[in-house]
């Protein structure tokens, strides 16, 4: 069945560059970007407004990906431990070899 | 153990950048106020097990739904430039209830090219040429009263970017052909269509105990503006409430507001007032709205909603005018052609605590005579019409 339905906002348009902080502009900001504004009403300008939008959803990418959780060694698990000054902090541990090949006692 | 003392209460807010995250209101974040309304209701479920007894069962508690209202006397945030963003406390109000912030730093200059008129200035070359882009902020020009004063200032109530003609709220006693003229900086409040509202964080602090709400959104809004004069003494202020998700109260003493917090109010005299361009007497203005709440409901949340959100709203303006001649005001002929009507209030002389109010259209209901203090008022209500940018406040610099 073909899609009826996109997700699309419903935003008032006239104040197009990005908020300060919610609904908050800087008045000379929205004056330079005003013919940023008209450059949207063409697709070249559009494309590149998305262009940018695009650079920037990627350099975001590029910062979620460097929060990388610390990596733990094969054989070993995270543990409470402490450090050179005493204060306890979370390390990685080996894990106890507790298997062995003897034979169970008859 | 000492008492609390009603007297000593404050309240903070702040905008909640993350839904269901409470955003702690520190000592910048306070909002001068009258005594504060706040608390929290029982949502309640009924229990229709039967139990024997003639008498229903418990009703089931749900949960709380907090709320928190005031009364803020009108005071500017001072300062010789606007504050950054949001960064006036009242300004947060504002913005829960669905306004606009536009902060202009630098005063924007220019010199009126020809075909102005008492009602319209037609703005320099250059100017932006997206219609409607400046209504709402303030301009200045020495056709409209004395440079740099509240009275030389009007806001715009229209912009047409073909061709660069801005209208004003005001009529004036001579067109304007040519001159300079100036958009002030200032911090101006424009009412936007409300579909983007940022939540808010709010504290009542009452002596030594604070009350903390979270996901809050703007109930009720007032800006109320009464001339003050020997039979009436009110200030202008903003009335709020709010309605949110209660956070656990604390155990803290109220902080007291600095000085910087605590301007001089200005009274609503020596500045300037015009319904339908013209400049005649009254005793009250009062923008209302009257807005309706809810949050969209998520078994995932342990209120098993979302945060509270406005789904709609109504504005009126409610006038109590001079009673005028027919040959200067025919307010019945308004009624009948219900012809789009401005609105302009000014007041206040310091920098950064002077104020204009304008609904740049609206369409009347009937007035009716009133009687007030001995004279005859007449008093009514109007309905803002714009869709966008219905109604202005501006703190001129």
């Amino acid at each position: 069945m073909a899609k009826t339905t996109t997700d699309e906002s419903t935003a008032p348009g006239s104040f197009a560059p990005v908020p300060l902080l919610s609904n908050s502009y800087n008045f000379q900001d929205l004056l330079k970007a005003s013919d940023h504004v008209d450059t949207l009403k063409s697709d070249e300008g559009r494309s590149k407004a998305l262009g940018d939008i695009a650079t920037k959803s990627a350099s975001l990418q590029d910062v979620i990906a460097g929060i990388d959780a610390p990596a733990v060694p094969e054989g070993s698990r995270m543990e409470e431990t402490e450090d050179s000054t005493g204060r306890k902090v979370m390390g990685a541990v080996a894990i106890p070899d507790t298997t062995s090949d003897e034979q169970p006692a008859k | 153990m000492a008492g609390f003392k009603e007297n000593i209460a404050a309240l903070g807010v702040t905008i909640q950048p993350t839904p269901g995250v409470y955003n702690e209101p520190g000592q910048a974040d306070l909002l001068p106020i009258s005594a504060p309304d706040d608390g929290s209701d029982a949502i309640t479920g009924d229990d229709p097990t039967l139990t024997g007894s003639i008498f229903a069962a418990p009703r089931q508690f749900l949960g709380r739904r907090g709320r928190a209202g005031a009364t803020a006397i009108l005071r500017g945030p001072g300062g010789t430039a606007p504050p950054g963003a949001a960064a006036w406390p009242l300004a947060r109000i504002l913005l829960g209830a669905g306004f606009t912030e536009l902060i202009n730093p630098t005063a924007i200059t220019g010199t009126a090219a020809a075909g102005g008129t008492t009602s319209s200035i037609v703005m320099a070359a250059g100017s932006s040429a997206i219609d409607d882009f400046y209504n709402g902020m303030p301009i200045q020009h020495a056709n409209i009263g004395g440079a740099g004063t509240i009275r030389g200032t009007s806001l715009i109530r229209d912009y047409d970017g073909a061709t660069r003609r801005a209208t004003l709220m005001e009529t004036l006693a001579t067109a304007i052909a040519t001159g300079g003229y100036i958009i002030p900086p200032s911090l101006t409040y424009v009412l936007s269509t409300g579909a983007q509202i940022p939540l808010l964080s709010c504290k009542v602090w009452r002596h030594k105990k604070a009350r903390k709400y979270r996901d809050c959104a703007i109930s009720s809004f007032a800006l109320n503006i009464p001339v003050s004069n020997d039979q009436n003494t009110d200030l202008p202020s903003i009335e709020f409430a709010m309605v949110g998700v209660p956070v656990p109260a604390t155990d803290e003493t109220t902080p007291l507001i600095s000085t910087s917090q605590l301007l001089p109010p200005p009274p609503a005299k020596a500045g300037k007032f015009a319904f339908a361009g013209l400049k005649l007497g009254h005793q009250t203005m009062r923008l209302e709205f009257a807005l309706e709440t809810g949050a969209p409901p998520n078994q995932n949340f342990d209120a098993g909603q979302e945060g509270y959100e406005i789904m709609s709203g109504t504005r009126t303006v409610n006038l109590d005018l001079n009673e005028q001649l027919m040959a200067s005001l025919d307010l019945d002929s308004l009624v009948d052609t219900q012809a789009s009507v401005p609105l302009l209030s000014g007041w206040g002389q310091n920098v950064g605590n002077r104020f204009l109010a304008g609904v740049p259209n609206m369409f009347l209901d009937p007035f009716n005579p009133a009687p007030r203090n001995g004279f005859v008022g007449v008093s009514g209500t109007a309905s803002p019409s714009d869709v966008d940018r219905s109604v202005a406040l501006s703190v001129i610099y």
